[in-house]
């Protein structure tokens, strides 16, 4: 059995495969299926909803481009978050990038968050809302405050439920690497919100 | 087991990323510290915190946006034959040599049409020169000359009883 015949069993390699042969409903079924996982995991990394939505384009683009190439070598959902967290990556280092990051909380990057905890009354559940609201900027605060590669980990593993070998391979790092970095994010974040725990 | 048990082992258990072997160790361990229990309890109460972090919704129309710009990037490709294609057939392949030297033989060719044509450029300027010298009254009276630096060296000088061609610099 071939690397490649070991993936053959994941049904998104089926899908690219059949996209391979002229499929275009199995990409359109593979992208409906990732396209909403990867905004977040974007939006985690980045901060900033409108430029998730955009690396998320570029990353299908690219997966549309690789249909004459492509040849399964991890699990697709592997494969497909290397791509993202490399295009990640790339935005986070860009100069420019790194003099706006501060404002994108204030920007439409929160809406998302913000709509959906926005209080719908006066009174008791209002400020129950209020609280998870804070709670919650705590939380984002903290994680995004992490180093890149810890937050990475974090985002893989603690938002897309990655098992350490599957994160390592979508950051193209060793498994004791993303148990290393899991291990000090995990100890930051229990020290900047041990208020709440 | 004297001491207690690395912290990262004990962030690795609760993630379920030890082997069986090392879990059973940690396990044990956890029976008999109350330290290292609560440590694991802090860890599992971190992690529980982190889904405070809710999902948001992509905006709305992301989907059907997003999967037309991709048809429509991909469309010219195809409808084309795939130019793409037919570049990676050409430098792709063994022909790739014969594909430079063709390249060489164009923009030589390219060179020497441009040259012929610098030539005719120069083979025409003489006849402007022959135009203007023909009409050069009228180039006077619209004070074209002071431009022509080319007729400076011509004769000016009318034949003999011919008056019409004088060039009046008054």
């Amino acid at each position: 059995m071939t690397g490649q015949d070991l993936y053959r069993d994941d049904p998104d390699v089926e899908s690219m495969l059949a996209f391979q042969k002229g499929d275009d409903q199995a990409f359109e079924r593979l992208f409906r299926k990732y396209s909403r996982p990867l905004v977040n995991f974007a939006y985690r990394m980045i901060g900033n909803r409108g430029r998730a939505e955009e690396i998320v384009q570029e990353v299908f683009l690219e997966v549309h481009r690789a249909r004459g190439s492509y040849l399964p070598q991890a699990k697709f959902s592997t494969w497909v978050y290397r791509i993202s967290t490399n295009r990640c990556l790339n935005e986070l280092r860009r100069p420019e990038r790194r003099l706006v990051a501060t404002e994108d909380r204030d920007s439409d990057g929160e809406e998302g968050d913000r709509a959906a905890l926005e209080p719908v009354s006066d009174g008791p559940d209002a400020l129950q809302n209020l609280e998870v609201k804070r709670l919650q900027d705590a939380v984002v605060g903290a994680v995004r405050s992490l180093p890149v590669q810890q937050r990475t980990a974090v985002i893989l593993c603690r938002y897309h439920t990655m098992a350490y070998r599957e994160a390592a391979e979508a950051m193209e790092t060793t498994e004791s690497a993303v148990k290393s970095l899991i291990h000090r994010a995990t100890v930051t974040l229990k020290d900047r919100l041990k208020s709440y725990l | 087991m004297s001491g207690h048990e690395n912290s990262e082992e004990l962030v690795a258990f609760l993630d379920g990323a030890l082997s069986t072997v090392d879990a059973r160790r940690v396990e044990d361990h956890l029976e008999s510290c109350s330290a290292c229990r609560e440590t694991l309890d802090d860890f599992r109460r971190t992690g529980q915190l982190l889904n405070r972090w809710t999902q948001i919704a992509p905006s709305p129309g992301f989907e059907s946006r997003v999967l037309t710009q991709i048809r429509a990037s991909a469309r010219p490709r195809s409808a084309s034959g795939g130019f793409g294609n037919l570049n990676r057939r050409i430098f792709g392949s063994p022909f790739r040599w014969a594909a430079v030297a063709a390249g060489i033989v164009l923009i030589a060719g390219a060179a020497y049409w441009a040259s012929s044509l610098s030539r005719n450029e120069e083979a025409l300027t003489e006849a402007e020169k022959d135009e203007i010298a023909t009409h050069i009254d009228l180039y006077v009276d619209y004070g074209v000359i002071s431009h022509l630096d080319t007729l400076q060296p011509m004769d000016a000088t009318p034949p003999p009883g011919d008056e019409s061609s004088v060039i009046n610099t008054g």
